[in-house]
């Protein structure tokens, strides 16, 4: 397998607090593979995220990611992490800025890309002027520029309304259909999780692994008639008892003290 | 689409400004009906002749100039001591270790009891003045800065981080504009405590300046030129602090600004 992500027995242990966020977590990702990462709350999926990205150390295990050029493994933040002192149009060049990408093109690729995830309206607005749906494209947009081989997606539609988040799946399965980057995707939902992914990562309850793998074999393009596909009930079912159990667990823990 | 402005809050001086021209006219009337001795309350339009008059260039503009000028170098060199030295505790923890605490120590020393020591160094003149004011300023900008720096969040460092910043661009586009909402209060305060500081170093020990032009106009009873100085740097505390103000607004427009008023 030509693997673009690899993890080979990740494990991490805070040490300001003592808590094993994750216990030699394994896995591969393919090139052009869409990975989504489903798990209880405080399982360790931001925490491996951040992990793969080379944001923190790992206290024992590694993680190889096989880059071709120098782009880097663009991350996608829970809580968004926009500069609140640059507009929506300065955020979405900011990695460009960083990369000594000259201003006349950073500003034709960002403006591009704010056409493209329709917040061209809201350039000039700073990011508490925005509201949470147009927040989260101004991140999504930032991560897209900067054109990385891989995507580091941390529950990136989660806090949008119900009907909003159906229109920006099926947007960005259009978006990554078209040059199929390499995605790990967190999310709490196990439809949005058929819905986009090649396959499906289960963790456990903290401390992290990997409990189960299930591809997903609905054919592309997909979009809203994927839900009704044969087979999505039972995928559905059978993801939702691989978790059951681990959030039962999460529930009944008791917090370290 | 242009970020919606607040609407500048020169609109409310207006009432402040009505009110200050009302107690200006109980004055003069209050003086004029001998209800105060004009003597230690010269009317105000006495006081504005005399701010008009004969020898004026030398009681009270180029005083004015001179506290002005130690008071913005003494800003100047203080608040960046202060911030650098705010940035240096924040971001390295053995100079933390030995910085702070002996902040902490001397902060509460009121200033004037280094005069003698700095007197020995520099002098009396106007070096004195700008190194007492430097030193008062350092003080609050330091702390504030500080305080800024423990204040920065952490994820926005690993999202530039993340989009490929090297060390030197996460200091100047993720560490400098999360401390600026600090700096601007920290050099703000500095600001006032700069023409205080100049006007009481300038009349203990005679350097040119307001605080001199004060204390001398006061030890003669001339206090048309003594009300004359008080106001100059009335006005000199009020103006510096407004056109601070819109610099910052212009500098940081996207520093939210939160009032009490706003909460219902
Ligand atoms: N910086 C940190 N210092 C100490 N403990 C941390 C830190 N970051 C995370 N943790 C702990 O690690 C565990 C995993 O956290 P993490 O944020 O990775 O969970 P998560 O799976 O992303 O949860 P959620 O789905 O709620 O976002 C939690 O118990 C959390 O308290
Ligand atoms: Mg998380």
């Amino acid at each position: 397998m030509n693997s673009k992500i690899s993890a080979r027995g990740l494990t991490k242990v805070f040490e300001d607090t003592g808590v094993k966020a994750l216990d030699g977590v394994d896995f591969d990702v393919a090139d052009g593979e869409f990975v989504c990462l489903l798990g209880p709350s405080g399982c360790g999926k931001t925490t491996l995220l951040e992990l793969l990205a080379g944001l923190t150390a790992a206290t024992s295990g590694e993680a190889v990611l096989t880059r071709r050029g120098r782009a880097p493994a663009c991350m996608v933040f829970q809580d968004l992490a926009l500069f609140p002192w640059l507009n929506v149009e300065e955020n979405v060049g900011a990695g460009l800025r960083f990369q000594g990408v000259p201003a006349p093109e950073r500003k034709r690729r960002a403006s591009g890309m704010l056409d493209r995830f329709r917040i061209a309206d809201a350039a000039r607005l700073y990011p508490h002027q925005l509201s949470g749906g147009m927040a989260q494209r101004a991140a999504l947009a930032r991560a897209f520029v900067c054109e990385p081989e891989i995507l580091l997606m941390d529950e990136p539609l989660g806090r949008l309304d119900a009907s909003t988040r159906r229109l920006l799946q099926e947007e960005f399965i259009a978006l990554w259909e078209a040059d199929r980057k390499t995605v790990v995707f967190v999310t709490h939902s196990i439809e949005e999780a058929l819905l986009l992914a090649d396959r499906v990562l289960v963790m456990t309850a903290r401390p992290g692994r990997i409990k189960a793998s299930m591809p997903v074999p609905f054919a592309r393009p997909r979009g809203p008639a994927t839900c009704r596909a044969p087979g999505f009930f039972e995928a559905e079912q059978s993801l939702w008892s691989l978790l059951e159990g681990e959030t039962r667990r999460t529930l009944d823990d008791k917090e370290p003290a | 689409m242009r970020p919606p402005r607040r609407p500048s809050s020169a609109a409310g001086s207006w009432p402040a400004l009505l009110s200050f021209l009302g107690v200006l006219a109980l004055w003069e009337l209050a003086a004029r009906s001998q209800a105060v001795s004009p003597v230690f309350f010269p009317p105000p339009s006495a006081i504005l002749g005399r701010m008009g008059g004969q020898g004026t260039l030398e009681r009270v503009w180029l005083p004015c100039l001179a506290t002005l000028g130690h008071a913005l170098s003494g800003l100047a060199v203080g608040g960046s001591l202060g911030i650098a030295t705010g940035v240096l505790c924040g971001a390295c923890r053995p100079a933390d270790a030995v910085l702070t605490p002996f902040i902490n120590a001397t902060y509460a020393l009121p200033k004037i009891a280094a005069v003698p020591l700095v007197l020995a160094l520099t002098g009396s003149g106007d070096l004195l003045v700008v190194s007492l004011v430097a030193a008062a300023c350092a003080y609050g900008t330091a702390v504030m800065t500080r305080h800024g720096m423990d204040q920065l969040d952490p994820t926005l460092t690993l999202a530039a981080v993340n989009l490929g910043a090297r060390r030197g661009q996460v200091l100047r586009h993720v560490v400098l504009p999360g401390l600026t909402p600090y700096l601007i209060a920290g050099l703000r305060l500095a600001l006032l405590e700069s023409f205080r500081m100049a006007v009481v170093i300038e009349a203990l020990l005679a350097v040119r300046g307001l605080g001199r032009q004060m204390w001398i106009s006061g030890s003669w009873f001339d206090m048309e030129s003594y009300f004359a100085v008080i106001i100059v740097l009335a006005v000199l505390g009020y103006a510096s602090v407004r056109g601070f103000d819109v610099a910052a607004a212009a500098l940081a427009p996207w520093a939210r600004r939160y009032e009490l008023e706003d909460i219902r």
